[in-house]
C-alpha cells in the first residue's frame, strides 16, 4: 500500500478498482458489471481503490473491511483505470482514510439530478475494457 | 395507478384491471417478467439493507407492472433489477455503447438516460400511465 504519511498524486495511467458490494451491480449469468455500479446515488462522489503499491491480498483486504463496515457482501471488484474516469469528465481525487491510504473519490457527479448520473455511469462503463467482475476467488 | 399494493386483489386480477383500462398486453406476453419483478423484490427485502439500502417497495413494483403494461407490444425485453436505494431499473442493452437505463422510483418518478455510441439522450418524468414520447422512441432503438 502507499505510505499514508507520503500520498502522491493521482497519474492517468493509474488503474483503479471498484468494489462490487450488491448483486445489482453486475450481472450473475455474465459476470459483468452493470451501470448501477457506478452510480453514487445520494453521493455525489464514488469510492474506488488505487491499485498502485497494493499487492492483491492489500486490496481484497480493503475489500473486506469495506464490506463488512457498510454491512454489505462482497462480490468482487471491477478494474477502472484512471484514464476512462478522465474521458468521461470525472476527477479523480486522492483521499487517503484511515487504514486505506490508497482510497480515492472520483467525481464530481451531479447531486440532484438523477439521469445525469446515469448517463455518467453508462458512458465510464462503456469505456472499460475489462467489464468482468471479478470474485474474490478469481485473483 | 390503479392500486394493488394496499388491497388484497391479487397479481392476476390486477393485470386483467391495466388490460382492461389500457388494452395492453405487454405483460400476458412476456409472464417471465413478472416473476423476476417479484424476485428482485424479494432480494431486495434481504440484500438491501445497511448503509444508503432500501427495498423496493410494493409501491414501485406496481409502478413497474404499469410501466412495463403501457409499452408496444413488440418492445424487447428488458432486464429488471432492484437498484439499492430503492428503485426498479430496467435496462435494454444491445452492448455497452448502445445502452438505455430507466430507474423507476416511489412516487412514479422516472430517470432515464441511454447512449448510442457517441450520441446520448436522458429525460425524467412523473409515470401517469404513458411514458414519454421520447423514451419510447428511445427504447424503440433496441429491435425486439
Amino acid at each position: 500500500m502507499l505510505d499514508p504519511n507520503n500520498v502522491p498524486e493521482v497519474f492517468e495511467n493509474e488503474n483503479l478498482v471498484r468494489f462490487i458490494l450488491s448483486k445489482s451491480e453486475f450481472s450473475a449469468s455474465t459476470m459483468e458489471v452493470k451501470p448501477t455500479a457506478f452510480v453514487p446515488y445520494s453521493h455525489t462522489e464514488l469510492s474506488m481503490n488505487r491499485q498502485r503499491e497494493a499487492t492483491i491480498d492489500e486490496t481484497w483486504t480493503c475489500a473486506r473491511t469495506v464490506a463488512r463496515l457498510r454491512e454489505k457482501s462482497l462480490y468482487g471488484l471491477v478494474n477502472v483505470p484512471v484514464s476512462a474516469c478522465i474521458e468521461v469528465g470525472l476527477v479523480v481525487k486522492a483521499a487517503p482514510i484511515e487504514g486505506n491510504p490508497n482510497h480515492v473519490n472520483v467525481g464530481p457527479f451531479p447531486s440532484s439530478n438523477r439521469q445525469d448520473q446515469m448517463a455518467i455511469a453508462l458512458k465510464l462503463r462503456a469505456r472499460l475494457k475489462d467489464r468482468r467482475v471479478h470474485a474474490p476467488s478469481d485473483l | 395507478m390503479l392500486g394493488f399494493s394496499d388491497s388484497a386483489i391479487t397479481l392476476m386480477e390486477f393485470l386483467q384491471r391495466l388490460d382492461e383500462r389500457y388494452n395492453c398486453k405487454y405483460l400476458q406476453v412476456h409472464p417471465d417478467l413478472i416473476d423476476k419483478i417479484w424476485e428482485e423484490y424479494d432480494r431486495s427485502q434481504t440484500e438491501n439493507s445497511g448503509e444508503d439500502s432500501r427495498p423496493l417497495s410494493r409501491e414501485v413494483v406496481e409502478t413497474a407492472f404499469c410501466f412495463l403494461d403501457s409499452l408496444p407490444i413488440e418492445t424487447a425485453v428488458p432486464d429488471v433489477f432492484a437498484e439499492q436505494d430503492g428503485n426498479l431499473a430496467l435496462t435494454w442493452e444491445l452492448d455497452p455503447s448502445w445502452t438505455l437505463f430507466l430507474s423507476i422510483g416511489p412516487n412514479s418518478k422516472c430517470y432515464w438516460a441511454a447512449i448510442f455510441g457517441v450520441e446520448e439522450v436522458r429525460g425524467a418524468f412523473t409515470f401517469y400511465g404513458k411514458p414519454t414520447n421520447s423514451l419510447l422512441v428511445a427504447i424503440a432503438r433496441f429491435a425486439s
